[in-house]
């Protein structure tokens, strides 16, 4: 039980981590973006390769955060700024273009074997509360909790996470008061993928660094997204570690087979019953 | 026979042409390498043509086809593989299993529509291995169902050249049925849905059943590639049917077009005759269709079939779309016939939006036969008291009452099928519909024929089809039959304006709601709304009318009601109003000397010419 619950909080952090990156952009650009996670796997396949070439530790984060943030800032100059005024969610079908481009290099570059990201050294697991867990279980929730605590605070103090609060009110009232939603929207997509970058590291270090990981990731963290409430970042956080320790459980008590089903049901059954999740605000009709 | 008649039954020709073409191939030596190619661009047009229809026409984005298409091709390889190998038997059970498929994403996901509904479906195509695997040996787990047999129809084992007749035909037949559905009202309703809801319910079609439907229509072809493909090899496993099918089927409707029918068939050709063919294309197709996906949503909407159909227009077809920008009254007399008015009562609604009453206890009567017009300074309540009476807004408290029926508490779409009719502040009119198909909208639920009766073309189809002529007559009576096969978001705003009455009359709405139908109109398409106003207050409409523009209200109103702040301020004809203090020190200002008179010229000199 504490096994699965340990576990299931872990795997949990990463989706919670996907799901703020959804809500950065959702915030700033009024987009969701589907290659957030797509970025997170790209980040640990260029942190595999700094490895394989003698980088040192502290050099790969920074490195790979803005090479991720810089491919973000593309994506959002190619597939979401042209899309301005366009409405009715046409960059759902754009950044999924991108993810299946990141994808395709992915393998095309790497091919479709996973390649194991070292970042931590030995993983070796230990006896906790009368489970098994891994060091890097409590860094990724440790990570999770602290990202989330900072952008945050970002939202509510800082001029820019108050300005990404007025455009996704209204972006045309926002720019009316002299916000420029245009670059709002480009640093958005910049700051997802300096988290993303970041983050790729810890998270590839649990999933290695694998191509066809990243839709799972992209769903779940949707479904996080979703059961946490569309917009909110401690929702994202929450619903991140509630369903990681839900499919954890269905996993461990139901069947292997039954970790994605049971996610399925409960995504079905949050938008039958509370579309707008827990922390969501009901009028913020979904883009 | 007139012209539009023998076109109509030449494009059935022309789909029985390519029938037989097609079927003949084999005896006229076409190799079995590249019949296969054929029949791999049928199953793929089949799946696409679903994704159209839910994408291009719906609005909606589903990344489920490759689920139902599992459930398909799973259905019909345990069936033939267990002793019900009859090609109808595997096809009618696959389209079952599809739909409620189908049916199971969609209730939830549609709810939300847009990321929830895509992702949604997406999810379906993760859970498949899952699925296959917990089955078990049935369906042959992860290693995939192997041995299934050779097709049979009737008992008959078809050969290599009778599979791909068949594969051929069911495709044909489908994309008949398909055109047919597209090309009734219900293709026009769905674009409508597309464009805007909130116009849609307008119009009395219920967003969510509508979208229902469609994507449950969009299941059936998905599960006939399914059960088609299942007997190609005689082989599935859970790999054939995950994301990068979802991928490429989506790349081959954008590439195509998703608005249209052969699009499908053309996106899917491309696809399999181009990529599918080249090995080193194969390992860079992700990267390829991703392209297609960014520049596809960014740049063409319309796809390779759009872009021809533009180009065939612009320099074969030369449709003289800019003379008849502009449309005039020929027809003097104006005969609407008659319209059954029902009388409108609100009494004390009342309406609070967190805290700020927007409407607070207003009574408003406005009778058959009469034009009431609402007048009242910005931010008094007119357009949510029209809101109201639409059902956009629910009322927290009063009654309102259309004849002896109670509109409060109805969603707008059942508003509407009581009878009402409205146009908005900006006209909605969907991008892709001419000014007759615009009109055919109207009252979708009245005279309606079902996906069923359109797809068959059965006798309640026709009849459909002959109240979309009395739209057209309408539109001739106001002077629109120039414009009819223009595309109507394309006109002048005046024309627009008039199109949308038209639609809002069209099908027999007793009530007519007029949301600032004056705005933004010069003076001779003032005096011809004016016209049109009268013509159907003549008819015995009721007409309700929101208006900044007092000359016109008085030169047609038979009561104004002036709202202020939410509530009634004074009610009476053109002339108690006027001459009304509180409204005069309120609204219009004092010694102005408003009297309407220009506008009521401008009708008289119409007329008299």
């Amino acid at each position: 039980m504490t096994t699965a619950i340990i576990s299931g909080l872990a795997t949990g952090s990463i989706y919670a981590l996907i799901a703020i990156g959804y809500n950065i952009t959702y915030l700033s650009a009024g987009a969701l973006n589907f290659a957030q996670a797509n970025l997170v796997v790209l980040g640990a396949f260029l942190t595999a390769w700094c490895y394989q070439h003698g980088w040192a530790a502290y050099a790969i984060y920074p490195a790979v955060g803005v090479a991720v943030a810089v491919i973000a800032m593309l994506e959002e100059r190619l597939a979401i700024r042209p899309l301005r005024n366009r409405g009715s969610h046409s960059e759902l079908v754009t950044t999924l273009g991108a993810a299946t481009i990141i994808t395709g290099t992915i393998i095309v570059i790497w091919g479709s074997d996973p390649i194991e990201v070292t970042s931590f050294g030995a993983n070796s697991p230990f006896s906790i509360l009368g489970g098994r867990a891994q060091p890097i279980d409590f860094i990724l929730m440790g990570c999770a909790v602290g990202v989330a605590a900072l952008l945050v605070l970002l939202v509510r103090r800082t001029s820019f996470g108050i300005a990404t609060l007025a455009q996704s009110e209204d972006a045309d009232a926002a720019s009316l008061r002299g916000i420029d939603v245009r670059r709002l929207s480009l640093y958005g997509f910049g700051l997802a993928g300096l988290l993303a970058g970041l983050m790729s590291p810890i998270v590839g270090n649990k999933t290695y660094a694998v191509a066809s990981v990243s839709l799972l990731l992209a769903v779940k963290g949707f479904v996080a997204l979703t059961f946490g409430g569309l917009g909110s970042i401690e929702g994202a956080l929450i619903g991140g570690l509630c369903i990681g320790v839900i499919e954890s459980l269905a996993a461990r008590y139901v069947g292997a087979d039954y970790r994605d089903i049971a996610l399925f049901l409960v995504f079905a059954a949050t938008l039958l019953v509370r579309p707008q999740g827990l922390f969501g605000k009901p009028h913020l009709r979904p883009v | 026979m007139n012209l539009l008649e023998l076109l109509r039954r030449r494009a059935y020709l022309g789909w029985l042409v390519v029938a037989v073409v097609m079927v003949s191939l084999p005896q006229v030596g076409v190799t079995l390498t590249n019949l296969r190619q054929i029949v791999l661009i049928c199953i793929m047009a089949l799946a696409v043509s679903g994704l159209n229809l839910v994408y291009g026409f719906a609005g909606e984005l589903t990344l489920g086809q490759a689920a139902v298409y599992a459930g398909g091709a799973y259905t019909t390889g345990y069936l033939a593989s267990n002793g019900y190998n009859d090609l109808f038997v595997t096809l009618t059970a696959s389209v079952v299993v599809g739909l409620v498929i189908g049916v199971v994403t969609g209730v939830p996901g549609l709810r939300m529509g847009g990321w929830m509904l895509a992702i949604m479906s997406f999810f379906l195509v993760i859970l498949i291995p899952s699925v296959i695997n917990i089955i078990g040996t049935p369906l042959g787990g992860f290693s995939g169902l192997t041995g299934i047999p050779r097709v049979k129809v009737l008992g008959h084992q078809l050969t290599d050249n009778g599979y791909y007749i068949a594969v051929v035909l069911v495709t044909l037949v489908w994309f008949v049925i398909l055109r047919n559905v597209v090309r009734s009202r219900h293709g026009v309703a769905l674009l409508t849905l597309k464009e805007s809801p909130i116009l849609a319910s307008s119009l009395g079609m219920s967003p969510y059943a509508m979208k229902l439907k469609a994507y449950a229509l969009s299941s059936i072809p998905a599960a006939l590639a399914g059960s088609l493909f299942a007997y190609l090899d005689g082989f599935i496993a859970p790999e054939s049917f995950g994301l990068s099918l979802s991928i490429t089927l989506l790349a081959a409707s954008i590439l195509g077009g998703t608005v249209t029918i052969v699009g499908a068939i053309v996106g899917s050709a491309i696809i399999i005759l181009g990529p599918g063919n080249n090995s080193t294309f194969q390992e860079y197709s992700l990267i390829a269709y991703g392209a297609f996906l960014v520049i596809g949503g960014v740049v063409f909407n319309d796809g390779i079939v759009g872009l021809v159909n533009k180009l065939w227009r612009r320099h074969v077809k030369r449709t003289p779309v800019e003379a008849a920008a502009t449309a005039a009254v020929v027809d003097t007399t104006l005969d609407l016939g008659t319209i059954a008015g029902k009388r409108l009562v609100l009494r004390g609604v009342g309406k609070s939006f967190g805290g700020v009453a927007a409407v607070d206890d207003v009574d408003l009567v406005a009778e058959p036969g009469q034009v009431t017009a609402l007048i009242g300074p910005n931010g008094s309540g007119k357009t949510t008291t029209l809101n109201l009476i639409s059902g956009y807004y629910a009322a927290d408290q009063g009654e309102i009452m259309l004849g002896d029926v109670s509109l409060r508490g109805r969603p707008v779409h059942r508003v509407s099928r009581a009878g009402v009719g409205r146009t908005f502040q900006t006209p909605m009119l969907p991008p892709e519909l001419t000014v007759r198909q615009v009109v055919s909208a109207a009252s979708f639920d009245r005279r309606r024929s079902s996906f069923v009766e359109s797809a068959l073309r059965l006798p309640r189809f026709f009849s459909t089809r002959r109240s979309d002529e009395e739209g057209a007559r309408l539109l001739k009576t106001v002077g629109l039959s120039s414009v009819i096969d223009a595309q109507a978001s394309s006109l002048a705003l005046g024309t627009r304006r008039m199109v949308e009455l038209v639609r809002a009359v069209a099908g027999g709405n007793g009530l007519i709601l007029l949301d600032e139908v004056a705005a933004g109109l010069d003076e001779i398409e003032l005096g011809e709304l004016a016209r049109i106003i009268i013509a159907l207050r003549d008819a015995g409409a009721t007409v309700v009318l929101v208006e900044h523009n007092f000359a016109f209200v008085s030169a047609i109103a038979d009561r104004v009601c002036v709202l202020a702040e939410g509530s009634v301020l004074s009610e009476g004809t053109v002339a108690e109003v006027t001459s009304d203090p509180k409204v005069l020190s309120s609204y219009l200002g004092e010694g102005t000397g408003v009297t309407g008179t220009r506008v009521r010229d401008a009708i008289d000199v119409e007329v008299h010419s």
